[in-house]
């Protein structure tokens, strides 16, 4: 049982509250105590290629508790010994590849701000005594570098801010653009902020990075290394699972920034960009023999979405099979924002699991819906899973499950209290697409990733954001651009 | 990999290693060190218990345990212990039952964070903080790990310095040396080649403390606190500065570590035994030189992503934790999995007993190795959870035995290892489940009392 599976089967979910308190801006509840936040692994490599040349090469960090895009990067990780260390001989291997520089110039946009007196002499003596290698060495592990600090009460300072949205949109240090609007402080005027956002909004550097954040909040790279069963998916090969990954990601680039953001075509949409080996593999489209991604317009009563691409779905599987409860649980969580609670007990898995290890997939779905103390559970989780289900293990489009019995994909989804019936995943698609319900918990998890935290009670930056996503047509890169002006971005609390 | 070479050339090295300057060197008495190790998914029951007979020396060990034929007399089987998981805790069973061990109690899950993590310190930290035990070294505490792949966080961490503070292990050997040992150079530096290696590390560390201490006062409490171990971090590395920049002949581990680095990731399943003895060939170094006295070594997450069918032939094609939910077909190939852990453990264990310490007794003799599990098999079970302590617990812990505690909470181990290691507390973790001290586990913890030089204070 795979990952997924295994935390789907994770019991009752808990609806998100949408009896939310009227709209009230910039209440106390949406600031944000002063804090510092640690650069990612990947923000360090990035501001490193910034300062230094991108021909530096950089030992890999590996921060332990932190993974290469984790959409949301866990806040608690500390800096031990071990941690120091491993800063430490990063910093010193790059030192070594340098040659010549200014030390002072070097560190304001290490540190992002000016340097203070007694950092100026202690630089100076060092670059004296260890030369700029020694100056590199030391800034690379200091504090300065390495944490953001998010001090400045009830504005960030101009400083700060610039930090924040580079490191928000560019996933680096402030470019040269932005340091000259945090030395001159216009950054913190709301429309020079506004100005900035949409200039970065344009810059490949930026789009590609927002692609990566939908991407990694979908875990579409999982496809890459997913486990399947050699013998039941030999075309599961290492090229087919990246040209998989590649569609995802071409469809996520054209969705936010020649669709408009539109999160409708995101969930709907079936346009997409397929190759020689998906056409023939998967998506059985006749006539394409290219190796690059071509953009074709998929069947639209078989494919609607990002849901029902082969990278989503050979995720949401197990090895030698697909899995209900892991693309139920997938929607419930991702795009519907229900918590899984955790698993049944050990003595009621091992209850069934004689039994039901005989039973297909599809009818072990039943028993679950049948079975009085599994549907507590499982008769709000599975529904989604089981709209998916004309899809197989690798995401084939088909009529009939593995036993041979004609695929049933009819479903009662329960969005918010309201339920609907679906015929397919394609209306499915379009359900999700329409709800409300949908939009605001993608908002919230969108915002959580920029945040490092949950929105939870901040209510006038949920409301910020929400209402520029509706003005606009319901666009993804609106969030974006709304969480850079909102008030949890931009303000902080006293310490 | 040239093991067999290794070890020889390491032991030649350290054979000429004089015990650096440490507090205990007037009484020649040894340290006494505690090596906590994490096998995950339990074991298989029906061939990892023992028949047994009517008193604690009479059993027959099982084939899992067969390994450790010749250690038999260093190691106690502990039986009977419950992990005291509380049930529905947040997100799976894994890494709530590894919290629960870890910390005595249960995990929490923040406001602002998924990561359900630690409500409190871990017991092995209560350790690493005793002036007498980890922090009577230079290094108080190390983490380490030969596999960490898992999505989830805390089902591969055992180390908490606090509240929501997870300590996450080291995988790369290679790393782990770097931070131990990695001041020193591979050939012998001048005096006054080292003092200038020695200025410029100082200058490096002194401009970070004084960024940390211009940014703490700026944040309150919670912050402050995440700033402070930063500092101490950068304390310990300046202690440990002094004790490695001694000219010391580590040639060999040094190799090999390197090596393993260079392996690509995709072959980490091939060498999962190199991986982890080389963390234990560090774990002894750093033993024998007393740069520190506790560490917590996991070999993999307690939803194990190693494969072991590049490792065992005929193994089923799966990852650990998959495998352990395939049922009864599959209880061969775990049998051989965890009969396969024993084999590497004890391997270690053996030079840990010819490795002499400075009384004149072995390391192994001078040290605590408590090896343990967070279930009893895949299925999810939390009783009668497989633990083995091995080593002589300095004269504390008589080997040869099996001890059943029917049903007590794993809590009341820890209180008893805490209690050997010469602290007084009256209970760890939650308090309403602990329940005392283990009967007849260690022997006279008050004529041996205190791990360090200095004399007990209980």
């Amino acid at each position: 049982m795979n990952e997924a599976v295994r935390l789907a089967l994770a019991c009752l979910v808990v609806a998100c509250g949408n009896d939310r308190a009227p709209p009230s801006e910039h209440d106390d509840r949406d600031v944000i105590p002063a804090r510092v936040r640690l650069l990612t692994d990947a923000q360090i490599e990035n501001a490193i290629h910034d300062l230094l040349g991108p021909a530096i090469v950089i030992p890999p960090i590996d921060t332990p508790g932190a993974r290469p895009h984790q959409f949301v990067y866990p806040d608690v990780i500390s800096v031990d010994a071990a941690q120091l260390a491993r800063y430490q001989s990063m910093a010193r291997e790059v030192a070594t590849q340098v040659d010549a520089g200014d030390p002072i110039a070097f560190a304001e946009r290490a540190f992002r701000r000016p340097l203070e007196e007694d950092e100026r002499t202690s630089l100076a003596t060092m670059n004296a005594d260890g030369g700029f290698s020694l100056v590199v060495e030391a800034v690379l592990q200091s504090p300065q570098f390495l944490y953001r600090t998010e001090a400045s009460a009830p504005m960030l300072s101009s400083y700060e801010l610039a930090t924040e949205l580079g490191f928000f949109l560019l996933d680096s240090v402030p470019d040269d653009t932005l340091w000259t609007a945090a030395r001159d402080g216009s950054i913190t005027d709301p429309e020079i902020l506004e100005r900035q956002v949409d200039r970065l909004l344009e810059l490949p550097r930026v789009k590609g990075h927002l692609d990566d954040v939908i991407l990694d909040w979908l875990g579409a790279r999982g496809v890459l290394t997913t486990g399947k069963d050699e013998l039941l998916f030999p075309e599961m090969t290492p090229e087919l699972r990246a040209s998989m990954f590649a569609e995802t990601r071409a469809f996520v680039h054209d969705v936010l920034w020649r669709r408009g953001g539109s999160l409708r075509e995101l969930l709907t949409s079936s346009r997409t960009f397929i190759d020689a080996s998906l056409a023939r593999a998967i998506y059985d489209v006749p006539g394409i023999e290219s190796d690059e991604l071509v953009e074709v317009l998929l069947d639209p009563r078989e494919r609607a979405g990002v849901l029902t691409q082969a990278s989503i779905l050979a995720i949401l599987a197990s090895a030698r099979s697909e899995s209900i409860i892991a693309r139920g649980a997938f929607v419930s969580n991702k795009l519907l924002c229900e918590e899984p609670l955790g698993r049944p007990p050990a003595a009621a898995i091992a209850a069934v699991s004689g039994f039901t290890s005989k039973l297909t997939e599809s009818q072990f779905g039943y028993y679950r819906a049948q079975n009085l103390y599994c549907s507590g559970c499982h008769r709000t989780m599975d529904p989604p899973g089981r709209a998916l289900h004309a899809y197989d293990g690798i995401g084939r489009h088909r009529a009939f499950d593995l036993a041979g019995f004609p695929v049933d994909d009819d479903a009662t989804l329960t969005i918010a209290d309201s339920r609907i019936d679906v015929e397919d995943a394609t209306q499915m698609a379009q359900a999700l697409a329409e709800s409300d319900h949908v939009a605001r918990c993608v908002i919230d998890q969108l915002a959580h990733h920029a945040f490092g935290r949950e929105l939870g009670a901040m209510d006038g930056t949920r409301d910020h954001i929400y209402q520029r996503f509706n003005a606009s047509e319901r666009s993804l890169v609106e969030v974006f651009r709304a969480i850079a002006t909102s008030p949890a971005f931009t303000r902080r609390g006293a310490p | 990999m040239k093991r067999r070479t290794f070890l020889g050339g390491l032991g030649a090295g350290l054979a000429a290693l004089a015990l650096p300057r440490g507090a205990h060197t007037e009484s020649r008495r040894a340290p006494l060190r505690l090596l906590v190790v994490h096998k995950p998914i339990g074991t298989q029951p029906a061939f990892y218990d023992c028949a047994r007979g009517t008193s604690p020396r009479d059993f027959t060990l099982s084939p899992i345990l067969a390994p450790f034929a010749d250690l038999r007399e260093h190691m106690v089987i502990v039986d009977g212990l419950t992990i005291p998981k509380q049930p529905n805790t947040p997100n799976e069973d894994h890494g709530n039952s590894i919290v629960t061990f870890t910390t005595g109690g249960v995990p929490f899950r923040g406001d602002a964070t998924t990561v359900p993590l630690a409500e409190r310190i871990s017991i092995d930290q209560i350790l690493a903080n005793h002036p007498d035990v980890g922090a009577a070294a230079p290094v108080r505490s190390l983490q380490l790990a030969a596999d960490t792949r898992c999505s989830a966080l805390f089902t591969r961490i055992q180390s908490y310095a606090g509240r929501g503070a997870p300590m996450a292990p080291e995988h790369r050997p290679f790393a782990a040396y770097a931070r131990l040992f990695g001041g020193l150079s591979d050939t012998p530096l001048s005096p006054a080649e080292l003092a200038r290696v020695r200025r410029r590390k100082q200058s490096v560390l002194d401009f970070a403390r004084a960024g940390l201490a211009r940014m703490t006062p700026q944040f309150d409490a919670s912050e402050r606190e995440r700033l402070d171990r930063h500092t101490q971090a950068i304390r310990e590395l300046e202690t440990a500065l002094d004790h490695t920049m001694q000219n010391i002949e580590l040639a060999a581990l040094k190799r090999n570590v390197r090596d393993l680095d260079a392996i690509d990731p995709s072959a980490h399943d091939a060498h999962h035994g190199d991986l982890g003895r080389a963390h234990l060939d560090i774990v002894r170094t750093a033993f024998q030189i007393d740069l520190t006295r506790v560490v917590t070594f996991g070999w993999a997450t307690g939803q194990s992503a190693v494969n072991f069918s590049k490792i065992i032939p005929g193994v089923e094609d799966l990852d650990t934790h998959t495998l352990s939910h395939a049922g009864a077909d599959v209880v061969a190939d775990e049998t051989a999995i965890h009969t396969w852990y024993c084999e590497q453990l004890a391997a270690f264990l053996r030079t840990m007993r010819d490795t002499p310490d400075v009384d004149g007794r072995s390391l192994l003799d001078n040290t605590l190795v408590v090896v343990w599990s967070e279930m009893r098999h895949g299925y999810h079970t939390f009783d009668r959870v497989p633990i083995q302590l091995f080593g002589g617990a300095r004269g504390q812990l008589a080997g040869g035995r099996l001890l059943d505690f029917g049903g007590r909470p794993t809590n009341d181990l820890w209180l008893s290892i805490t209690r050997a290691f010469g602290l007084s507390l009256d209970t760890v973790g939650d308090a309403t489940r602990c329940m005392g001290e283990l009967p007849e586990l260690f022997t006279s913890t008050g004529a041996m009392g205190g791990a360090g030089a200095r004399p007990a204070t209980r």
